[in-house]
């Protein structure tokens, strides 16, 4: 009698063991991470620590799907210098088993993102894009992959919005529909073997739920850190949407295959608390001293209190986007010179004795902008402002900063009729004349929904090289030494004396 | 004095203006010329030298950017030292004070230093790229050889082919793990070594001793351990990314500094392009102002010959024609206040002067002007001194009165200056007519002539009167308006005085009587002569 006993319990235990591993092969985990572009912000872009949550997981849990959901290379003001270089030896040491492409990969255009796929330790996937010079997927990105775990396989696709062509000013590529390419995609990782559909996205379409439903895709990640809540919860229904919309958080969830893929535990871990790696914090540190080393070269002193906060330098005028913009015109000599909001990414407000270093401006003005001058109308111009104008409720990165001009407006207008009059140069602006401007090259070609500046006559002097924005900055900091800056109503509102 | 002060004045203004126009050109010439050439000098000795030095500059940025791409790309050791070597040169020449630019020096000098530290850096990382590389190449090798010798240990024994086919496997494996460039499909590498390998194991049965055991150990543990082959080539993988990222970032630091040269270097060009703008426009300017000055001295200068012509010249031509023209009319006074003028009045009172002296002389001489023969002084004279002679000796004295026929008429029809002519030509032939040197024939006035015969008869004085008028009637001088001829005529009244105790007569008498006897002839049809004895008055 008792061996058979020891027999059955043999018997059972080895069932309940091979059951026990069915059940855990039909489990698996997802962190997710995104958006962490600049080292040395330690609340948003805390890599280390995303390397101990990542090593931690993969300790307690089975079939760890690390899934990187980019919005990283730039800009940063060590990418002004390396274009992502560091980001991708950094995520190296981390090795995420696959990144997806948001807008801001494309932050140093598309050749070098293809370089940064190049030296990347795992697959960089965008599924809805292809380079129009060779008609097919960009070099070294891969348009889906699957990644196989012990028992399982997940297949990912990375979508982007069309209109990042537009916002980054895309030459060579061109994005298909994304349903169309989601579809197809999912359908060929499912031919491939695929248990599990990841979708990644970073702009929120609405028909992801559908896409949910029709089991076309079983889970989809949202990684938008500028997405604000208003915009968005009436969207996100479904819980197999795993959404990182501030910076310095990483996702750990747990689903299961059954019938279906189904949620079990999400748990949104802030990063910055996290204990770092050490080995990756070396990586970090040794990049933070180079860029200290670089950065911290100090050209001046501010005379003035100002500030750079997003909601400041897009909808109001600033006495730094005036300064940028007064540097821009003593350069060229243009009767008008403008800026658009967006570029002034420090998000930082400053006090009068402070100290300016190389690396204000790297942080203040990173994307590398060149100094171009054309020729408008005076009609064009006032298109141009009102364009810009359009958004100004939703903080859009357009909003103008100018010089050799004075505007007065009305935001509480609608948009195309906010501007009330403009003067240049003291006279009243002529709609038929000519006048040079001065502006980045990314607005001269169009960009920020300035189609009026695309074929106008570009004036740029051929014999000099077109200087970057932050560079002349920067040297105007160094011939002068201590910078005042000030608010002289050049751009008025007059919706805020209503 | 004043009208000396006056034309002196003027003349001195004039002059004067002239000069000092003249030395205003000179002096603005020379001023601008100093300023062009101080420009000249700025550009010489500044700009066009900064400028050279600033592309000097650039063209060694440029270098150094070539280089670093090149060290970045280093394959060999050797190589590696070659460049690194030519990058220190270049780094060394760009710190050298020959390169100081005028401003923002010790931000360049900043970059520099920075720059040498990260290529320094990077160097070193090749290097150790390069040995991993070497190290990883060695120990694959070893790992070859080792399968290799094991699957022959395999071969030489009776094994399941299954065996034999995992080694193969196992060695084609290991041999990717060579060729792979991505890291994650290493680790998928990584994943079927470790699958080949279990299965190489696995395959147990006969063949398997504890030595090929403890060999596959070996193996696996060269394969998958922390040491071992997969992440040695994950290390040099993502060294090389590194490596390769670095030398990015020396590139886009170079080019960084090349950009703020480039900067500076414009800078320097726009102002030397607005100094040289800016003497061009000197120059420009001063060429107009020199224009018009020499125009405007060109202008006074022509003012003031025509003042000049206007106020000595003309006069001075004026006053000479007025003294050409002086004996035909009254001179007038020229016009002005000055010396000119006073010598324009002196030349009219001397003018005057020889007017009335001519005159003088005139009624001083005893020729007819008109017709060169003795005049009526000459006749009067000569007449007295006759009467007298007579008297004394008691001898005849004979007048013969002459006068031109419709003479008036004459004139009248073939004017005063043929007058003249056929007078003088009536003169001449009268005077020649006469021949005795003691005879004289005179012009008496107007168209009289006038023969005195000293010591002559009546009879000779008759005779010589018909001589006379043919001598006249022989000239044939045409005379259509002459009611008795066609030719020129005269008529003479002769008379005779005998001189005795008794008879005395008077000049004024034998006058009177000769012309009697004229009139009596002009009576009796002209062309004639007609003799009228003395009466005694």
């Amino acid at each position: 009698m008792r061996r058979n006993v020891n027999y059955w319990v043999v018997i059972l235990t080895a069932y309940f063991i091979s059951a026990g591993n069915l059940v855990a092969q039909s489990k698996f985990t997802i962190i997710t991470a995104a958006d962490m572009q600049n080292i040395n912000d330690s609340t948003s872009a805390n890599y280390a620590g995303l390397g101990t949550l990542v090593t931690q997981v993969k300790n307690t849990k089975s079939n760890v799907f690390f899934v990187f959901g980019g919005g990283s290379i730039g800009p940063s003001a060590l990418s002004t210098f390396d274009q992502g270089s560091h980001i991708i030896d950094i995520l190296n040491s981390i090795e995420p088993d696959v990144m997806g492409v948001t807008k801001r990969e494309f932050s140093y255009f598309e050749d070098e993102l293809s370089l940064r796929a190049y030296e990347a330790a795992f697959p960089v996937v965008a599924s809805n894009i292809y380079d129009t010079r060779i008609n097919n997927q960009l070099d070294e990105l891969s348009t889906n992959t699957l990644i196989r775990k012990r028992g399982i396989s997940l297949g990912f696709i990375s979508i982007l919005h069309p209109r990042v062509i537009d916002e980054y000013l895309l030459t060579h590529v061109s994005i298909t529909p994304p349903v169309n390419a989601i579809k197809e995609q999912a359908l060929q990782l499912r031919q491939q073997g695929a248990d599990v559909i990841l979708m990644h996205y970073s702009y929120p379409f609405e028909f992801i739920d559908q896409l949910i439903s029709e089991r076309i895709i079983d889970v989809a990640f949202l990684s938008n850190s500028r997405l604000s809540k208003t915009n968005y919860s009436t969207i996100n229904k479904n819980p197999n949407i795993i959404t990182l919309n501030r910076p310095g958080v990483a996702a750990v969830t747990t689903f299961r295959i059954d019938n279906g893929i189904h949620l079990i535990a999400s748990e949104y871990k802030d990063i910055s608390k996290l204990k770092a790696l050490s080995e990756i914090e070396q990586q970090i540190t040794g990049y933070k001293f180079r860029l200290d080393r670089l950065l911290n070269v100090e050209i001046g002193e501010w005379k003035s209190n100002f500030s750079t906060l997003r909601e400041q330098v897009r909808t109001q005028e600033n006495s730094f986007g005036n300064f940028i913009a007064d540097t821009m015109q003593e350069f060229s000599h243009a009767d008008i010179a403008l800026l658009n909001g967006g570029s002034i990414r420090g998000d930082v407000s400053y006090k009068q004795g402070q100290k300016i270093y190389r690396r204000t401006i790297a942080t203040e003005l990173p994307f590398p902008s060149l100094l171009k001058t054309i020729r408008v109308t005076g009609n064009d111009f006032i298109k141009a402002l009102e364009v810009t104008l359009s958004e100004i409720e939703y903080v859009k990165g357009a909003f103008p900063h100018v010089a050799g001009v004075k505007v007065n407006i009305d935001s509480s207008r609608a948009p195309g009729e906010r501007v009330i009059d403009v003067t240049i140069n003291g006279k009243p602006l002529v709609p038929d004349k000519l006048y040079s401007l001065s502006t980045t090259n990314f607005l001269a070609n169009g960009g920020d929904g300035l189609d009026v500046f695309k074929y106008a006559e570009d004036i740029t002097p051929k014999e000099l090289t077109p200087p970057l924005i932050s560079d002349l900055v920067t040297q105007a900091i160094i011939d002068k030494r201590t910078i005042s800056l000030k608010l002289d109503g050049r751009l008025t509102n007059f919706a805020n004396n209503k | 004095m004043r009208l000396v002060q006056n034309t002196l004045s003027t003349f001195t203004l004039a002059q004067f203006s002239v000069i000092g126009l003249f030395i205003f050109i000179m002096t603005m010439t020379f001023l601008r010329l100093a300023d062009v050439k101080n420009a000249l000098s700025t550009l010489t000795t500044q700009s066009v030298p900064a400028i050279n030095q600033a592309s000097k500059l650039t063209s060694e940025v440029q270098n150094l950017v070539t280089l670093t791409a090149q060290l970045s790309q280093s394959q060999s050791k050797s190589f590696q030292r070659l460049v690194s070597q030519q990058i220190k040169t270049s780094l060394l020449s760009l710190n050298s004070p020959a390169f100081k630019l005028e401003t923002n020096d010790k931000f360049l000098f900043i970059q520099l230093n920075a720059l040498s530290q990260e290529i320094e850096e990077l160097n070193n990382l090749i290097a150790y790229r390069m040995r991993i590389e070497d190290e990883f190449d060695a120990a694959i090798e070893q790992l070859l050889n080792l399968i290799l010798s094991t699957s022959v240990a395999f071969e030489h024994h009776p094994i399941l082919p299954e065996k034999r086919n995992n080694a193969a496997n196992l060695f084609l494996q290991v041999a990717q793990i060579r060729q792979q460039t991505r890291i994650h499909k290493l680790r998928l590498l990584e994943e079927t070594i470790e699958y080949e390998i279990s299965q190489v194991r696995n395959g147990k049965g006969k063949g398997n001793n504890i030595e090929q055991i403890r060999e596959l150990e070996k193996i696996e543990q060269m394969l998958l351990g922390d040491n071992g082959l997969v992440n040695k080539k994950i290390e040099v993988l993502r060294v090389t990314g590194r490596a390769r990222g670095r030398g990015n970032f020396v590139r886009n630091l170079v080019e960084d500094l090349a950009r703020n040269i480039e900067i500076q270097t414009d800078k320097i060009s726009i102002q030397t392009l607005n100094e040289g703008k800016e003497a061009t426009r000197l120059v420009e300017e001063h060429i107009q102002l020199a224009l018009i000055s020499a125009f405007i001295a060109i202008l006074i200068s022509f003012a003031f010959i025509y003042y000049l012509y206007r106020r000595f010249v003309i006069r001075l031509i004026k006053l000479t024609n007025q003294v050409e023209k002086a004996h035909e009319v009254e001179p007038k006074l020229l016009d002005g206040n000055d010396e000119i003028a006073r010598l324009g009045q002196t030349f009219s009172e001397y003018f005057e002067k020889v007017q009335s002296q001519e005159k003088a002389l005139l009624e001083l001489s005893l020729s007819d002007p008109l017709t060169g023969i003795p005049n009526r002084r000459a006749f009067e004279d000569y007449l007295t001194k006759s009467i007298d002679q007579s008297r004394r000796f008691s001898w005849p004295l004979s007048v013969i009165m002459i006068d031109v026929d419709y003479f008036k008429k004459y004139n009248d029809h073939y004017g005063h200056n043929q007058g003249d002519e056929c007078l003088r030509k009536v003169a001449a032939a009268l005077n020649s007519t006469v021949k005795r040197s003691t005879d004289l024939c005179a012009r008496f006035g107007g168209e009289e002539f006038v023969v005195l015969l000293p010591h002559t008869e009546e009879e000779s004085a008759q005779m010589i009167a018909e001589r006379l008028r043919n001598a006249i009637e022989t000239l044939a001088v045409p005379h259509e308006k002459s009611q008795i001829s066609p030719f020129v005529t005269v008529s003479l009244g002769v008379t005779v005085c005998h001189f005795t105790n008794e008879t005395i007569c008077s000049s004024k008498s034998i006058i009177e009587t000769a012309d009697k006897a004229l009139y009596e002839a002009k009576s009796k049809g002209r062309n004639q002569y007609v003799f009228t004895d003395f009466i005694k008055s």
